[in-house]
Order: C-alpha cells, then sequence, then structure tokens
C-alpha cells in the first residue's frame, strides 16, 4: 500500500512517499506531483519509506523532474535512497547518467545510481 | 622493502591463500571422493604454489610441491584413487608447505621424506589405467570447461506499445526475461516521457536498447517477445558471432556503431572527425544524436571489449587477474579518508540549507547521494565473505576429533555471508575457541551417544546470516547440553554468586563468561582451563557484538554472536538535550514518540510510558549525564530495542538521522561505560555515541542496588 503525503513551507514542498509505488497508484501519484509542483520554488521528495516502485511511477517522477527543470524550479530527492528503488532503477535500466533535462543545470534524477 | 622483497611478499599472501584453497578442496574431496571437480581445484592450487614459488627464489618449496602435484598428476588422469590415506598425507604435505612459507627452521628432510615416500607409494607400479574416476578426467587440462557453444551477441531494439500497462504486461519483467539468457545489458530511454500535465500515467513511454551475448540463439530471444511482438516495435541484430567473425570484433569505435544503428550516416561522421575531439562529444555539441544514444553506443562498445576479454582468458586459463590485489593498509586509510568526506559533506549541507540557495541545495543533494555511495562501495570493498573462515574450522574439526576418539561432522550454512574485514579478522580465535569447546565439552564420545539413544556421530553447525545491521553467528551442537546444577554449584564455589541468589537459566549460562570459571573435571590441551570464555567475550565485546547462549540438558547448546557489519561507519540517531548531541545507532532505534508533563504526572513519577497500551520504562539521558538546565515541556523518547526488550531514552529533541563516522576516544576514557565512541557533527561539535546495551545494564544494576 502506497501513502502520499504533501508538506508545505513557505515555497518549499515535500512529498512524502511510502510504501509500493506501482501502476495501481499511477494517477493518485500524478495527482500528488502535480500538486507538489504547484506554486513552490523548491520541491523535495521524500522516498526513504519506499519499498517498491515499478515503471510506471519511475516515468512520473522523471516527468515531474523534466517539468521541474522546464519551469526552473529546483527538484530533489532525499540522499538516502532505499535499496529497493535503486533496485527498480538498476532492473529497468534507467541507471547511468543521461541527459534527459537537456539545456537546464539539472542532471538526470538517477545519475550515481 | 625493495622490489624483490615486495614481490616476494605479495608470493606468500597469494601462496597462503592456495593452501587454503588446497585445504578445502582436499576436506570436499574427503566427503566426495569421485568430485573431480575438486581434484582439478587441489591440483591448480599445488601447480601454481610451485610455478610462482620457483619465479620468486623458494626452491625449497618449489621442489617439494613438485613432487607432490605430480603425484596430483596422476589422481587427475584417473591413476590413483582419492583414499583418506591420500588426503591424510596430502594435507601433511600442505602443512609442511607452510611452515617453509612461515619461514620456520626446517633444516633436515626428514619431515619430508616422511610425506614424499608413502604418498609416492601411492602410485601403482606398473601404471593401471584401468581405474578412470570419469571420462573427463582422462584427458588433461581443463577437463570442467564445457565445449564451446558459440556465443552470439545481439543488439535489440525493443519499443512497447504505450498500451502495454493497460494490457497487464509489465515490460520490466520481459528485460528480466532476456537477463536471464546471458550476459545483458539494458539501456531505458526517457527522452519521450512528456511534462507532468500531459503524461498518461498509464501509458509506457520508455523504451530500450538491449545489448545480450547468449549462446540460447535467437528463437529464444523471440520467444521473450513471442506475446507482444505484434504490436511492439522490435529488432534484433547480430553483431557478433564468435563462430564468424575475426578480429575486428571488440574493437568497434562509437562512430561505426552508430552508423550501423542509423542514427548518423557515415558522411556526419566524417565531417566531424576531423575536429578531434571524442566523436560522442561532437555528435552530441552537433546535435546530430543525443547524450543518451551516445551512451547506448558506448555500453555496446564496453560490452563487445568484455565478451573480447573473456574469450581471451578462455584462450589462456592461466590465471588472468580479474581482481587486483591492495593492501589492506590502503583500504584502511580510504575508509578513514571517506569517514572524513561524509563529516565535510555534513558541514557543506548544512552550509547550503543555511544559504537556502536552490542551485547549491541541489548540488549538497547530489554530493550527499555521492558520498553515501562511495561510503557504501568503500564498505563493500572491505567486506569479505565469511566462508573463508568455516573453511579453516573444518580442518580444526577433523583434527581435534580424532584426537579425542569422537566422530563429529561439521555442517556450515551462510558461508556467502559478508562481513567487514577486521572483523572476520578479529573473529578467528573466539570462533576457534567456542568450537574446540562444543567437540570437548559438548559432543559426548560415541559410545556414551549411542548409550543416552543418540547417533554416534556429533554434529556441529556453523551459521551465518545478517540481521539488519548486523550478522549472527551461530555455533550449535547435539552434544549433552550446558549442565545448570553444575554451573550454579561452580560459581558458588569460586564466589562468584551467593548460595541464596535466584538466577534464572539464562543468567546461569552467562557466568561461564565470567573470568576462571571451567565445569570440566579434567582438563585436556584443548580446553577447560577456565581461561577462554571470558577471552571470548572481551573478544566479542571490543568488535561490539554480544554472545547469547541457549541449551537443553541433553540436546544441545546453541552459542550466538552477534556482530555489526562494520567498525567504522554506522547510521545513527542524532538527538539533542541541553546543548549537548548525542547519537543512537539508528540499528536498535524502533520508534520515537512525544513524552509530556501531562503523561509524566499520570505515571505518578514513576519512569513508565503508555505506548499504544503497551507499558515502556525509559531512562532520562539527562540525568544519566548530568546536564542541567530545564527540560523542554514536551520531550521525546526514543524507543530502542535491548536484548529483547523495548526501552524508551528521553530526549530534548530528536535531530534526525545522521550518517555517524565512528571515532574512538582514547585511552583515558575507555573504562567509561555506556558510550562507545564519539562522531564530528558539521559544524565541528561532537557528539557522543550511546552504547545503548550498557546503559541499559548500569541502570539494571543501580536498581538491583537500590
Amino acid at each position: 500500500m502506497a501513502d502520499m503525503k504533501i508538506k508545505k513551507n513557505g515555497n518549499k514542498n515535500t512529498l512524502d512517499l511510502s510504501g509500493e509505488l506501482n501502476i495501481n497508484c499511477a494517477q493518485e501519484l500524478k495527482n500528488a506531483l502535480v500538486q507538489t509542483l504547484k506554486n513552490a520554488d523548491h520541491v523535495v521528495l521524500n522516498l526513504a519509506d519506499v519499498t517498491g516502485m515499478d515503471l510506471s511511477c519511475l516515468q512520473l517522477l522523471c516527468s515531474a523532474h523534466k517539468t521541474s527543470a522546464k519551469s526552473k524550479k529546483s527538484f530533489v530527492m532525499n540522499a538516502a535512497l532505499p535499496d529497493a528503488l535503486k533496485d527498480a532503477v538498476k532492473r529497468t535500466g534507467y541507471s547511468g547518467n543521461f541527459n534527459c533535462t537537456a539545456g537546464t543545470v539539472m542532471s538526470c534524477l538517477w545519475k550515481g545510481i | 622493502m625493495s622490489g624483490i622483497d615486495k614481490h616476494k611478499e605479495t608470493y606468500r599472501e597469494e601462496a597462503y591463500e592456495l593452501l587454503t584453497e588446497l585445504e578445502s578442496s582436499l576436506l570436499e574431496l574427503e566427503e566426495r571422493p569421485d568430485d573431480i571437480e575438486q581434484v582439478g581445484r587441489a591440483f591448480r592450487a599445488l601447480h601454481t604454489i610451485k610455478g610462482s614459488g620457483s619465479m620468486f627464489g623458494f626452491d625449497r618449496i618449489a621442489a617439494f610441491t613438485h613432487e607432490v602435484e605430480t603425484v596430483f598428476d596422476r589422481v587427475r588422469n584417473g591413476e590413483i584413487k582419492v583414499t583418506r590415506q591420500l588426503i591424510d598425507l596430502t594435507l601433511s604435505a600442505r602443512d609442511y608447505i607452510k611452515k617453509l612459507l612461515d619461514g620456520t627452521d626446517i633444516s633436515d628432510n626428514e619431515e619430508a621424506g616422511e610425506i614424499l615416500i608413502p604418498l609416492k607409494n601411492l602410485v601403482p607400479q606398473p601404471i593401471d589405467k584401468t581405474l578412470p574416476l570419469s571420462p573427463a578426467a582422462s584427458s588433461k587440462g581443463e577437463a570442467c570447461d564445457g565445449p564451446d557453444q558459440g556465443e552470439i551477441t545481439y543488439r535489440i531494439h525493443f519499443g512497447p506499445n504505450p498500451d502495454i500497462f493497460k494490457k497487464g504486461i509489465d515490460p520490466v519483467y520481459l528485460l528480466d526475461e532476456l537477463h536471464a539468457l546471458g550476459s545483458c545489458r539494458s539501456i531505458a530511454y526517457a527522452d519521450a516521457i512528456p511534462e507532468l500535465t500531459d503524461i498518461d500515467p498509464e501509458a509506457c513511454y520508455t523504451y530500450w536498447d538491449i545489448i545480450l551475448t547468449t549462446d540460447k540463439g535467437i528463437n529464444a530471444i523471440k520467444d521473450v517477445f513471442i506475446f507482444v511482438e505484434d504490436d511492439c516495435k522490435i529488432t534484433i541484430d547480430v553483431i557478433y558471432d564468435s563462430t564468424k567473425f575475426g578480429e575486428e570484433f571488440g574493437n568497434k569505435r562509437v562512430g561505426d556503431i552508430l552508423v550501423e544503428r542509423g542514427f548518423v550516416t557515415q558522411e556526419d561522421i566524417d565531417q566531424v572527425i576531423v575536429r578531434q575531439k571524442r566523436i560522442g562529444e561532437i555528435l552530441v555539441e552537433a546535435k546530430m544524436v543525443d547524450q543518451r544514444k551516445i551512451e547506448s553506443a558506448l555500453a555496446e562498445q564496453q560490452h563487445l571489449k568484455e565478451i573480447k576479454q573473456k574469450e581471451q582468458q578462455k584462450e589462456q586459463p592461466v590465471d588472468v587477474a580479474s581482481s587486483i590485489r591492495v593492501s589492506s593498509d590502503k583500504l584502511d586509510s580510504l575508509v578513514n579518508l571517506v569517514g572524513e568526506m561524509v563529516t565535510v559533506q555534513a558541514r557543506f549541507s548544512q552550509l547550503c540549507a543555511f544559504k537556502n540557495d536552490p542551485d547549491f541545495l541541489s548540488v549538497a543533494e547530489e554530493v550527499e547521494r555521492l558520498t553515501a555511495e562511495l561510503r557504501d562501495q568503500t564498505m563493500s570493498i572491505r567486506m569479505l565473505p565469511i566462508g573463508t573462515t568455516f573453511s579453516k574450522f573444518k580442518r580444526l574439526v577433523r583434527d581435534l576429533s580424532k584426537e579425542l576418539g569422537k566422530e563429529i561432522e561439521l555442517t556450515t550454512e551462510g558461508a556467502e555471508t559478508e562481513l567487514d574485514k577486521t572483523v572476520i579478522e578479529k573473529l578467528g580465535d573466539p570462533m576457534v575457541h567456542l568450537i574446540r569447546n562444543c567437540i570437548d565439552h559438548g559432543i559426548e564420545t560415541p559410545d556414551m551417544r549411542i548409550s543416552v539413544g543418540k547417533p554416534a556421530q556429533g554434529m556441529v553447525h556453523l551459521s551465518a546470516r545478517h540481521s539488519g545491521a548486523y550478522v549472527l553467528i551461530e555455533i550449535k551442537d547435539d552434544g549433552a547440553g550446558l549442565d545448570a546444577d553444575a554451573i550454579r554449584a561452580k560459581a558458588i564455589d569460586k564466589g562468584l554468586i551467593a548460595p541464596e541468589d535466584e538466577l534464572t537459566e539464562k543468567e546461569i549460562y552467562s557466568l561461564i563468561l565470567a573470568p576462571g570459571f571451567s565445569t570440566a573435571k579434567t582438563v585436556t590441551n584443548v580446553s577447560g582451563r577456565g581461561v577462554g570464555m571470558d577471552v571470548v567475550k572481551r573478544a566479542i565485546d571490543n568488535l561490539r557484538g554480544s554472545i547469547g547462549i541457549s541449551s537443553q540438558k541433553g540436546i544441545g547448546t546453541t552459542i550466538t554472536l552477534k556482530l555489526p557489519l562494520t567498525l567504522a561507519i554506522i547510521e545513527g540517531l542524532l538527538v539533542q538535550i541541553g546543548k549537548e548531541y548525542f547519537i543512537l545507532p539508528l540499528s536498535v532505534v524502533e520508534e520515537c514518540i512525544e513524552l509530556s508533563r501531562e503523561d509524566i504526572a499520570n505515571a505518578h513519577g514513576r519512569h513508565l510510558a503508555n505506548v499504544r497500551g503497551q507499558i515502556v520504562p525509559y531512562i532520562r539521558l539527562r540525568e544519566q549525564f548530568a546536564i542541567n538546565g530545564k527540560q523542554p515541556e514536551i520531550e521525546q523518547i526514543v524507543i530502542a530495542g535491548v536484548e529483547s526488550h523495548r526501552v524508551g531514552f528521553v530526549v530534548d529533541n530528536v535531530v534526525g538521522e545522521h550518517q555517524t563516522v565512528i571515532k574512538t576516544l582514547g585511552r583515558v576514557y575507555k573504562d567509561i561505560e555506556g558510550i562507545s565512541g564519539a562522531t564530528i557533527l558539521g559544524e565541528g561539535t561532537v557528539a557522543l555515541i550511546l552504547d545503548i546495551s550498557k546503559l541499559y545494564q548500569i541502570i539494571e544494576r543501580e536498581e538491583v542496588v537500590l
């Protein structure tokens, strides 16, 4: 079961995600990301309690990252990514370092994994 | 150290490892005399010890090993059968080689003769060719390697239909199936993913380039895509066939691969090549191809290079190094540097948070993530499987049981469990002592076992497994078990406890860890002198571990060692009391709850909290460390699991998780109980690391006195 909570603090919004993120909650995750990006200059994703993530949700995080880059918002994940998430990134072939946010200062969300 | 000395030292290190390899293969062979793979392993170890020995001037070792190797070559060819005598003699030969390596003064050749003469006598005269162990063994060389299946490397482009999720198919499972077919790399493209407002969360926008080397054939690949091939874009190209291509393979340039894939034309390449930059950089700058496509081509290039290297290694089976040997000092200094870097990074993150500049914050987060990866990678370099230690014990059990006239089988489990190198090194002696105790005191003689209805052969089982940030090592025997009454009587006799003391069974068992304790009526040269168990306890304490003992009379004893995975860096929970900071190891923290004045009043002054109906005792760290100042209205209780109890530790404020680089406090503070070390925080302050279980014991002791 996935859980999503948005915390607003001035111009910084934090989205706490936990549990198993998969296609069943993809629409909910999209809505949460849209809300988190709204009226914020800094967006923080807290993924420490994520126990798994499938391709549909990974795509949504990439999409949110791309959207933030275009509107020049900072978009960061908390530093300690859980192993389950790292495994999901490696398994889908997303790991590495590529330039999906070309033309902005942001590097790939999955750099270093 | 001169160059030659350095080489000699390297040879010695290698030879010790090869001797361990030889010993473990011989012990395996003893259990399964027909295992031709083990014969090959033993032979290869002997062969390398001899070869490198003569190269580095260890002539005596080379000459002696040559004789043993010659006999083993006959075993490999099926001319000599694997017998107990052969194993015994080869094990003695292994010990003799070790003595020569140690530099032990062996002036006469008598011992060598005692081993070599009976060993040579095992060679049948004339050579009896009627005893082949298996058909594969009758030819020389790498008998275990199968015939070359002819591996083919494919480039697969997989572009799923956007609706693939809706059909209930996860394309990642298809990637998993491809990975199962052979050596495989997949590169995902994310460029088609739209922005958040336009994205359909249930559509697949990702597509892949996959490089796969397999001997299973193209049909096996097609089978993977059998259910999706009609509405997905799938192309499969052969990029290397080991049976058809010549030398050019493995040397393909990125430009060639891009042209082959149709991303750019040869003309594009020719135009940009004159600029003398890396071809990938030039193409990206020229916007002819995007970065990810270059990376995909580089991945293919790398994959082909690796396949080539593997093939070369197959052609030259003589130990092509896939790893390098680094001195442990260098590793230690690397760990120290990483520790310093973690501290500096924490400071950097704090400064960036203070500045609150989005660009700095973004960089700080990235540095933090990369540092965490670097830390994990560095720690993993120091990790060794515990199996190497386990195999040493096989020999110990074999020799000791023979000496004591007992029949004992040693079984192991979880040999692949990894532990920090320092922990493994320091674990050897305590483990030897525990196993000796099992064999000497625990397991009964065969006659006695039969009389109580047990099988004549006793069992010692070693197992290792991970449990959070700890490794649990169990030493279990099916012997007589601990005699609680005898232990109690002895403890009273030694003045360790008073006759009227009432102790639980667990407490009685823990008495055997006290200095000078032994219940054995006879002292053997194996154990029973009463020195040892306290030394074992001290060694395990020094490793920040603990010992658990459980036993059933007549059934057996299990000793469990709980050891931390690493001694250098831990994940901690940073807490604050007044102006002081403390760290609690995160591995024992279960939850944090609030403690209000009202809660304290409800408990009538007793240090007890009601957590969802369960009563949890707590310790006020403010009182424990005599910190003055006013406590806040609402305090925090950090609840930790200590020796199967839940205990709370009251602090003013929980700051958060902290990567804790452990610094020792120095000799002056070594006797302070309840503190296991210190760490330096981002702004330079020192935070003490709490030893939770010690703190709990102190409080428990004080309460008993009261």
